[in-house]
């Protein structure tokens, strides 16, 4: 049989090339499509414009979301009047992460929405889109769907229900958070996952925004940071060893800062930074603050995370150095300049004299070079203490030795007249 | 209430004279603590009630204060985290602390009086007291532990080494004391001293308490309770021959003064003889009387 079409490998080659660009770009647009991500090529009498468009799309039945939502005019209201712009910027989910999981709008979070139109949210009147036929309203005028939400912090509460799904042991974690606990005493305002991730434009937290995100309810611990030496570096250059505020206060699970529970691990929460010398020598910070803390006076805060049994009453580093305003030790206004020790100390010490911070180390710790009058002090009493010992036992052992020789002759004594005695007996 | 057995013995004398004048009330004194139980056998009545009762508050408190004041210095540790837990926790553990070094300083101060009492009122040169002989006696103790001699030097009420441990604790005590008031009012303190001398102050603290520690739990407990077999500060009585291995000097004292008694001319001069006895006579647990006649004895009262 011959063969009427013989391509030439060029020919296959094109072909095949032209093949596979036809499925990829189909199968991109239609993923799109699914996603609500391409607004409608379409447009009906209530677009921005107000021009009807030749093709015949009918905003009755379903579509892709942004159909809808693609038209800055969409409002939402709820029960109590509050409105809600139900915009959605073309390409706002594009760049998620949730979108490059295959998240998309219906798929796990607004799954109540799949049916179209929506069976709760109703327009007041046709006129709404229809304003040409109608000739009520005008092109321009926001379309406004009554939502069935009392207000607009309940459609949020609604929706953060749903991150459980996929985040599971995150979303228990926060639980036990004081954000939770806040939310469950009843402050409807307390953060939800979207407060601070963001909703539609949901991206995973740059450390450098965390102190953003947290003042726009902290905003006077925030504005404490800032001139802080932690957070002026954090401002300043987007320092990657400074602390932002997850760091010291969590993320998920936060905890109040009033709790026992805080204050127990403010030294780890410090000394995990301070004792890293790959941090801290970039800095010229000793890596000693923890260890010669847990040595001296109020160091005692070790030995009750260790006994576990009581609440910590010592100071811990946030007493002397200061909380969201902590200064570098050289600077005039931190809580622990040479100059200011006394007032500080008086926080806890309420009559301090100026001689008393002497008592404290100032995290130096007991050796020739930084303490060299302890060091001598501390060597001394070891080597009395220690040469009374071996000469105590030295005593003991030259005592014991003297009876157990003494021992031995008197049985040697003894011995002899036994066996004299059985003899005589005989 | 007044214990009616008055401590006198050879040192009760201002000089160290071989011969001792004593007076009625010494020899009646002597005569009192010369005994016999119930089974007929003879012994000494050691210590006074107040000393006795004194010794097992400084037992108690020293222990407490040495078990309290070790699980805040090896809190580092497990044994030290133990230490606390047991005791309730840090501050139930300074608590413990500052109480029995309370008890510790009232037991300081009776002591104190007694001593002052019997030093200013009844003229008696402490028993403790540091005397010439016991420099001698050290050297002589040695000698005996290392082999050298077998002639054990006659102790008086308190052995040398009994001596060297009073006074090693008596300063220990009194630093403790000063550097733990120290440490627990610094801001008073440093009204006055500068703040580093309260950082010394607890290092002298931790280290004097170890010293103490080790001369009263090793070297006190081990020439004592168990080297002598000597619980007399606890029964207050000591047999004859027990008498004489430890403390013959005393011994002697007590049967020549006591004999005295009756004596129509005061004080009476008594000659003593006792100055080493040799290593054999050591730990005779046969209860045998001495070779002088046995001053008449008493039945004891608390028996």
């Amino acid at each position: 049989m011959t063969r009427l079409f013989k391509p030439s490998a060029r020919t296959i080659l094109i072909l095949s090339a032209a093949i596979i660009l036809i499925a990829l770009l189909g199968g991109s647009a239609i993923q799109a499509l699914a996603n609500g991500q391409i607004p409608p090529p379409a447009q009906d009498e209530a677009t921005p414009s107000g021009q009807t468009s030749n093709q015949e799309i009918n905003p009755h039945q379903a579509g892709g979301c942004l159909d809808c939502h693609g038209n800055p005019r969409l409002v939402g209201k709820t029960i109590d009047g509050e409105t809600i712009s139900l915009y959605i910027q073309p390409g706002e989910h594009l760049g998620t992460f949730h979108n490059r999981a295959g998240v998309g709008c219906t798929k796990f979070c607004h799954e109540a929405q799949t049916v179209y139109p929506h069976e709760t949210s109703t327009m007041d009147s046709c006129a709404g889109c229809h304003w040409q036929t109608t000739g009520i309203n005008q092109a321009g005028d926001k379309l406004v769907f009554n939502l069935p939400y009392s207000d607009v912090r309940a459609i949020a509460i609604e929706v953060n229900a749903t991150c459980q799904k996929c985040h599971t042991d995150i979303f228990e974690t926060t639980t036990d958070s004081a954000h939770t606990r806040i939310f469950l005493e009843g402050n409807r305002y307390a953060p939800l996952c979207s407060d601070c991730h963001g909703a539609h434009d949901i991206q995973k937290p740059d450390r450098s925004g965390i102190s953003g995100i947290c003042k726009k309810c902290h905003l006077a611990e925030y504005s404490t940071y800032k001139g802080s030496v932690h957070g002026s570096a954090l401002e300043a250059n987007s320092n990657p060893d400074v602390p932002t505020c997850a760091n010291c206060h969590g993320s998920h699970l936060v905890s109040g800062p009033t709790t026992s529970n805080f204050r127990e691990q403010t030294v780890k929460i410090c000394g995990d930074c301070h004792s890293n010398k790959s941090i801290m020598d970039k800095y010229g910070i000793s890596t000693n603050v923890l260890s010669t803390y847990m040595d001296d006076v109020h160091g005692l805060i070790d030995w009750f995370r260790k006994t576990n049994l009581e609440n910590i009453t010592r100071a811990t580093c946030y007493d002397c150095h200061g909380k969201h305003n902590i200064l570098s030790p050289d600077n005039p206004a931190s809580k622990v300049y040479p100059e200011n020790l006394q007032s500080t100390c008086q926080e806890c010490h309420k009559d301090t004299n100026i001689r008393f911070p002497q008592t404290w180390l100032s995290h130096k710790r007991v050796n020739l070079k930084e303490n060299p009058g302890l060091t001598i002090a501390n060597t001394v009493s070891w080597i009395v203490v220690v040469a009374a010992a071996m000469l105590i036992l030295f005593l003991i052992g030259l005592d014991v030795r003297r009876r157990l020789i003494k021992r031995r002759l008197l049985e040697a004594q003894v011995e002899p007249k036994v066996e004299e005695e059985k003899s005589t007996d005989d | 209430m007044t214990d009616p057995i008055e401590i006198s013995a050879p040192h009760a004398a201002l000089k160290s004279s071989r011969t001792l004048a004593v007076s009625e009330r010494q020899a009646k004194s002597a005569l009192a603590r010369l005994k016999t139980d119930r089974s007929g056998i003879p012994y000494v009545v050691r210590f006074p009630l107040l000393i006795r009762v004194l010794h097992a508050f400084l037992l108690l408190s020293v222990t407490v204060l040495a078990f309290t004041g070790l699980a805040q210095v090896l809190h580092g540790n497990f044994l030290g985290a133990d230490m606390l837990r047991l005791l309730g926790g840090l501050d139930s553990a300074q608590g413990v602390h500052h109480t029995f070094a309370i008890l510790l300083g009232i037991v300081a101060l009776f002591h104190l009086l007694d001593v002052f009492e019997s030093f200013f009122v009844r003229r008696q040169v402490p028993a403790m007291a540091i005397r010439l002989k016991d420099l001698a006696d050290a050297f002589q103790t040695l000698k005996v532990d290392l082999g050298i001699s077998k002639k054990i030097p006659a102790h008086d009420r308190f052995t040398v080494e009994q001596k060297v441990v009073y006074f090693v604790v008596a300063l220990g005590f009194l630093v403790q004391g000063v550097t733990g008031l120290m440490r627990l009012f610094p801001i008073r303190v440093t009204e006055f001293l500068p703040g580093i001398v309260v950082t010394y102050a607890g290092i002298l603290h931790r280290w004097d308490a170890i010293l103490i520690i080790l001369v009263v739990f090793i070297w006190h407990l081990y020439q004592v309770h168990v080297r002598d077999h000597n619980l007399s500060i606890f029964t207050s009585r000591m047999t004859i021959p027990e008498m004489q291995s430890v403390h013959p000097l005393e011994l002697e004292y007590l049967q020549k003064a006591a004999a005295s008694v009756g004596s129509s001319t005061w004080p009476v001069k008594i000659e003593m003889n006792t100055t080493e006895h040799a290593e054999a006579q050591v730990k005779t647990t046969k209860p045998t009387l001495p070779d002088e006649p046995a001053p008449a004895s008493t039945q004891d009262p608390q028996e």
